[in-house]
């Protein structure tokens, strides 16, 4: 592709107290693709998320994102840049205070030089792309059901437009039968108008359904990175627990099945 | 977002601006159609567009960009469909797709009487609330009755620990308050008594005054800024969590473990707070008694018990004791209250401090009455 990448991390270290998560940790997010970041508990996936959206300083390295490294901006220009991504959060972190309506039209209002009919319109649109119904928009985040909140946690990271999508274990927390449907409607979104996705993720079936490439971290930097069916085949420890466990040898098998793997 | 780009020039560069072009039947838009790129135009350009000739070819092929703000907005000066004469990338054709569909979102319904509604819903709630609070006093007691009947499993860890957070903390904070309305009631006081030659009595009015209203009042005002709000903050944060849930599943009733360590511990150590303030108050009024009316503190010490009684200083130490439990029930009844999200959380820990602040003043200024007409003034 001839645009350029969309993150690029050079030798980057984050730290956590006094003692190192990452060291000398390589990865490039390509533009447009669903990168999603696995690894043990402890191995600093979410770190390394929150080191990206700019909400931990990096200890050393250098960052790119958008063609931009964050380090060297203003505070102005830092602004600028937070508002190209969008952040779908562990927990959704939703304001509880605010409808569904009022939680998307948020940033919106903060930021669009909008009139109140465009914002209307624009949460309607961004409602109809997460699969709500109008009549969900009055709701407050405490009468949604787990499924819904991610549903608009994803409709408000998209408020702005944003280019890159952050999501820290979007699936975690609903049952199979709404992951599935979580990541159905996420590719069928990410299909339509082609951001750039990069997600912690544990769960095997919604890699499957969704990453364009997996990075796995292990002993403080990016073991591997590339299509999932390659990462499996990696010799290592983890990667032979993680994805050829039972459940990961029953996901294998159906990649064999449909001739991915 | 769609893009497809190779412009070398900076996406912010004032060239990638969304514009368009005539030439001949067609009408030739380019440029950045995007949220950011639109900033404060959209009016403008949507002015703009509606000018322009409807049966005229639009041609958004040359677009760089286009987000669902951009996409609105050409929607929206279209009229809410598609022109006649449209080119366009397959990525953009589904962009307009999903706006072809969008249900607008309607205002919620407002509900008439919303005055009454609020009014009724406010005192059907403070009847509900005083309920509760009545079935917590009750829930206390059986409570306490039964820590006394099983001394083993009475919570006395809790109340130790929360008489170590309470007490000592709010030392200085009464320090500082109650020497300051100590030397400010002797000093206010003084100019009258003296032009009266009447300077012996600053003994009467001080001691009085602090020993059994202004002593327990400030104790009992910061413990229920200070600690109550805690308490009922505490509370809250544990339902949030789900604390509070799995305590009951253990069968241990909240009541037990959470608020009756708190209102004994207050009950206990509240009456001992009062006894500083009043020290350290009657210590700010000798100060001012020497200064201001050359009462010695020899004196000062030597005729406070006789200007004053010792009921004083007893009634103002219950006092104490009263506001105490007071303060941790009415904190722990919020607490209760509370809904495990953020608003209602500030709410009650609001309410907490403010019904309980109020409740005390209130009831000293009943205690007062019932004082001056049983006859039992001092």
């Amino acid at each position: 592709m001839a645009r350029p990448d969309a993150i690029i991390l050079t030798d980057i270290a984050t730290r956590f107290d006094t003692h190192w998560v990452q060291r000398h940790l390589d990865l490039t997010v390509h533009c447009g693709e669903i990168l999603a970041i696995v690894g043990g508990s402890g191995t600093g996936k979410t770190t390394l998320l929150r080191a990206m959206m700019g909400l931990v300083p990096i200890a050393e390295g250098q960052m790119t994102i958008l063609g931009k490294n964050p380090q060297t901006l203003n505070l102005r220009e830092q602004i600028d840049l937070r508002q190209r991504w969008g952040v779908l959060f562990q927990q959704g972190a939703l304001f509880s205070a605010l409808t569904v309506f009022e939680n998307i039209a948020f940033p919106l209002r903060e930021w669009g030089h909008l009139t109140r009919g465009e914002i209307s319109d624009l949460v309607a649109l961004k409602l109809q792309m997460v699969g709500l119904k109008p009549s969900d928009a009055w709701k407050l985040p405490a009468e949604l059901s787990g499924g819904m909140v991610k549903r608009v946690a994803l409709a408000r990271a998209l408020a702005m437009e944003a280019e890159i999508l952050f999501l820290d274990e979007p699936t975690s927390g609903l049952d199979p039968i709404a992951a599935a449907e979580f990541d159905a409607l996420l590719r069928q979104i990410h299909g339509d108008i082609g951001f750039t996705v990069v997600m912690v993720s544990h769960d095997l079936d919604s890699l499957a359904a969704t990453a364009s490439r997996v990075a796995v971290l292990a002993d403080h930097r990016v073991l591997t990175v590339g299509p999932l069916a390659e990462v499996a085949r990696v010799d290592h420890p983890y990667i032979r627990a993680f994805f050829h466990g039972e459940r990961g040898e029953r996901l294998l098998t159906a990649l064999r099945a449909t001739g991915k793997y | 977002m769609t893009e497809k780009s190779s412009d070398p020039r900076p996406t912010n560069h004032p060239a990638r601006n969304p514009h368009w072009e005539h030439d001949g039947q067609t009408l030739h838009l380019s440029g950045r159609w995007t949220l950011r790129r639109l900033g404060g135009n959209v009016a403008t350009l949507e002015r703009a567009l509606r000018q322009v000739d409807p049966e005229l070819l639009w041609d958004l092929s040359a677009i760089e960009a286009l987000d669902s703000a951009g996409a609105l907005l050409l929607w929206q000066a279209w009229g809410n469909q598609l022109p006649a004469h449209l080119q366009m990338e397959d990525a953009h054709h589904r962009i307009f797709a999903r706006l072809a569909q969008i249900q607008p979102i309607t205002a919620p319904p407002r509900r008439p009487w919303q005055f009454l509604d609020q009014l009724g819903g406010f005192l059907i709630e403070t009847a509900h609330d005083l309920w509760g609070l009545f079935l917590l006093m009750g829930a206390l007691l059986l409570e306490f009755g039964r820590g006394l009947r099983h001394p083993r499993g009475f919570p006395w860890r809790e109340i130790s620990a929360t008489i170590v957070n309470t007490g000592p903390g709010s030392l200085p904070i009464l320090t500082v308050i109650g020497f300051l309305i100590g030397v400010v009631i002797s000093f206010q006081s003084a100019s009258t008594l003296a032009t009266y030659g009447a300077n012996i009595y600053i003994i009467n009015i001080a001691g009085l005054s602090i020993l059994r209203e202004f002593g327990p009042l400030i104790t009992a005002i910061i413990l229920s800024g200070r600690s109550g709000s805690a308490f009922t903050a505490q509370i809250g944060a544990m339902s949030v969590t789900e604390e509070l849930d799995a305590l009951r599943t253990f069968g241990i009733p909240p009541v037990r473990r959470l608020i009756l360590p708190k209102v004994i511990a207050l009950a206990l150590v509240v009456p001992l707070l009062v006894l500083w303030t009043d020290l350290v108050g009657l210590f700010g009024a000798m100060l001012v008694a020497k200064t201001d009316l050359g009462i010695s503190m020899r004196l000062f010490v030597q005729q406070m018990p006789v200007a004053v009684p010792s009921f004083n200083l007893w009634l103002g130490i219950a006092k104490g004791a009263l506001f105490g439990i007071l303060i941790a029930w009415i904190a722990g009844f919020h607490g209760l209250k509370a809904k495990p999200n953020t608003t209602s959380l500030s709410r009650e820990t609001t309410n907490s401090v403010v019904v309980s602040i109020t409740l005390v003043i209130l009831i000293d200024a009943l205690l007062a009455l019932v004082f001056a007409h049983t006859g039992i003034t001092n």
